[in-house]
C-alpha cells in the first residue's frame, strides 16, 4: 500500500492531541505496588488466613493501614483518658496487726503507690502477732511481689 | 505521559544491550518469584502500558483495571515466557488481548472517562497549527477536540483502533506492530490506512482532507 505523507498530516498532528491526555497526579507512583498487592492478595486468597489477607490488604492499600493505625491510636487514647486504670485498692495480707489500716491517708495516686510497694511486709507480719503465729521464711510470687504465709499450729490428738 | 518507545527494548543486535541483560535478569529473578523484582518490572513498562489500553478504551478505570491484570497476569504466567520476544513485547501481547477481549464485552455501551490534558497542550506546536491563537475559548475547544477524537475512536474495530493507538499515538514501527498483534507489515500498513480514512472522514469538520 501506497503511503502519501501529506495525505493524514492534519489527522496525524490532531492525534498527538492524545499524547497530552494523562492520568491523575502521581497515579504511576503507586501502580507497581497495586499490582505487586494484588499478586500478593491472590496468593494469599489461595492459601487462606484472614490475618495475612489483611496485612496484603494493608501493603496494597497503604492508605488503609494509615487509617487503620490511627484508628488504633485513637481508641488506645480514649480508653485511657476515659477509663481510670489505678486499681480500687491493694489488699495487703496481714496477720493481727491492721498495718494497711493503720498506714497514712495517701495524698496522691502517686504517693499511694509507693506507700504500697515499698513497705516491708516481712518485717510488718513477724512483729505482728509473733507469740501466737508461726512465720515461715517468705517467697517470691511469680511477679516477684513478696507473697505472706501463715501456719497456724493444729493439734492432731484425738 | 511519555508514549515515546524505548528502540533499546525492541533492538536485536549482535550483542545484548546492557538494558535488556538487565531485564533479562529482572525476569528470571520474577519467574523464581521475586516480588521486588516484578516490582521493578512494572514500573519500566507501566506507562506505555496503561496509555495503550487507555487510549483503547478512552477511560481511565478501565485502563487502570485491565493495565493491573495484565500484570497480574503476566507475572503468573511467566513460566511460559521462552524469552523468544523481550518481555516487553511479550507483555504488550497480553495487553492487546486482554483489552480487545473487554472490548468486545462492553460493546454499545461505551463509557468515556477521559483524563485531563497536561499543561504542555498549549505550547505544542502541532496543536497550536490546530487552535487558533485568537479564539478566546481556546481551553474549551481543545476540550471539545479532546471529545470528539476520543468518540471518533471509538467508533474504530478494535484491531483498527489498536494500530492508529499504536502507530500515530505513541510512535511504534509497523514491525513492532507486526510482532505485538501477530500479524505481518503489510497488514498492519493496510489496518493503518483504513483506519485513518476513518478517522479523517469522522473528523472532517476539524481536519483538513
Amino acid at each position: 500500500m501506497k503511503e502519501n505523507p501529506q495525505e493524514f498530516e492534519s489527522l496525524r498532528r490532531l492525534l498527538v492531541l492524545k499524547r497530552h491526555e494523562v492520568p491523575p497526579p502521581g497515579y504511576f507512583e503507586s501502580f507497581s505496588a497495586g499490582v505487586v498487592g494484588r499478586i500478593e492478595a491472590e496468593d494469599v486468597r489461595e492459601s487462606g488466613g484472614l490475618l495475612r489477607q489483611v496485612l496484603a490488604l494493608f501493603r496494597a492499600r497503604p492508605a488503609i493501614s494509615w487509617s487503620f493505625c490511627v484508628a488504633s491510636v485513637l481508641v488506645l487514647f480514649a480508653s485511657s483518658t476515659l477509663f481510670d486504670p489505678s486499681p480500687a485498692g491493694v489488699q495487703l495480707p496481714a496477720l493481727d496487726g491492721n498495718f494497711a489500716a493503720s498506714a497514712p491517708e495517701p495524698t496522691s495516686r502517686l504517693s499511694a503507690a509507693s506507700l504500697v510497694f515499698s513497705t516491708n511486709y516481712q518485717t510488718a507480719a513477724l512483729d505482728a502477732d509473733p507469740a501466737t503465729a508461726t512465720n515461715l521464711p517468705l517467697r517470691d510470687s511469680l511477679f516477684s511481689t513478696p507473697f505472706y504465709q501463715r501456719v497456724e499450729p493444729i493439734n492432731f490428738t484425738p | 505521559m511519555q508514549p515515546q518507545l524505548g528502540v533499546a527494548a525492541s533492538a536485536r543486535g549482535a550483542e545484548p544491550e546492557p538494558a535488556v541483560t538487565e531485564e533479562q535478569e529482572l525476569v528470571q529473578r520474577s519467574r523464581d518469584g521475586d516480588l521486588a523484582a516484578y516490582d521493578e518490572l512494572v514500573r519500566r513498562f507501566q506507562e506505555r502500558i496503561y496509555a495503550t489500553i487507555y487510549h483503547m478504551t478512552s477511560n481511565h478505570e478501565d485502563a487502570n483495571d485491565l493495565a493491573q491484570e495484565t500484570f497480574v497476569k503476566a507475572y503468573r504466567a511467566l513460566k511460559s515466557f521462552k524469552g523468544d520476544s523481550s518481555f516487553y513485547t511479550w507483555v504488550y501481547r497480553i495487553a492487546v488481548n486482554k483489552t480487545i477481549n473487554f472490548l468486545k464485552q462492553r460493546k454499545n455501551r461505551t463509557h468515556m472517562s477521559l483524563n485531563d490534558l497536561d499543561f504542555n497542550v498549549e505550547n505544542d506546536p502541532e496543536l497550536v497549527a490546530l487552535v487558533s491563537h485568537n479564539t478566546p475559548r481556546r481551553d474549551a475547544r481543545i476540550s471539545e477536540l479532546q471529545e470528539k477524537l476520543n468518540a471518533a475512536l471509538q467508533k474504530l474495530s478494535e484491531v483498527h483502533r489498536m494500530v492508529v493507538v499504536m502507530h500515530d499515538v505513541q510512535g511504534m514501527p509497523h514491525e513492532e506492530i507486526g510482532r505485538i498483534m501477530g500479524c505481518n507489515v503489510g497488514t498492519v500498513r493496510s489496518r493503518l490506512f483504513y483506519a485513518r480514512q476513518q478517522l479523517q472522514a469522522l473528523l472532517s469538520d476539524y481536519v483538513k482532507s
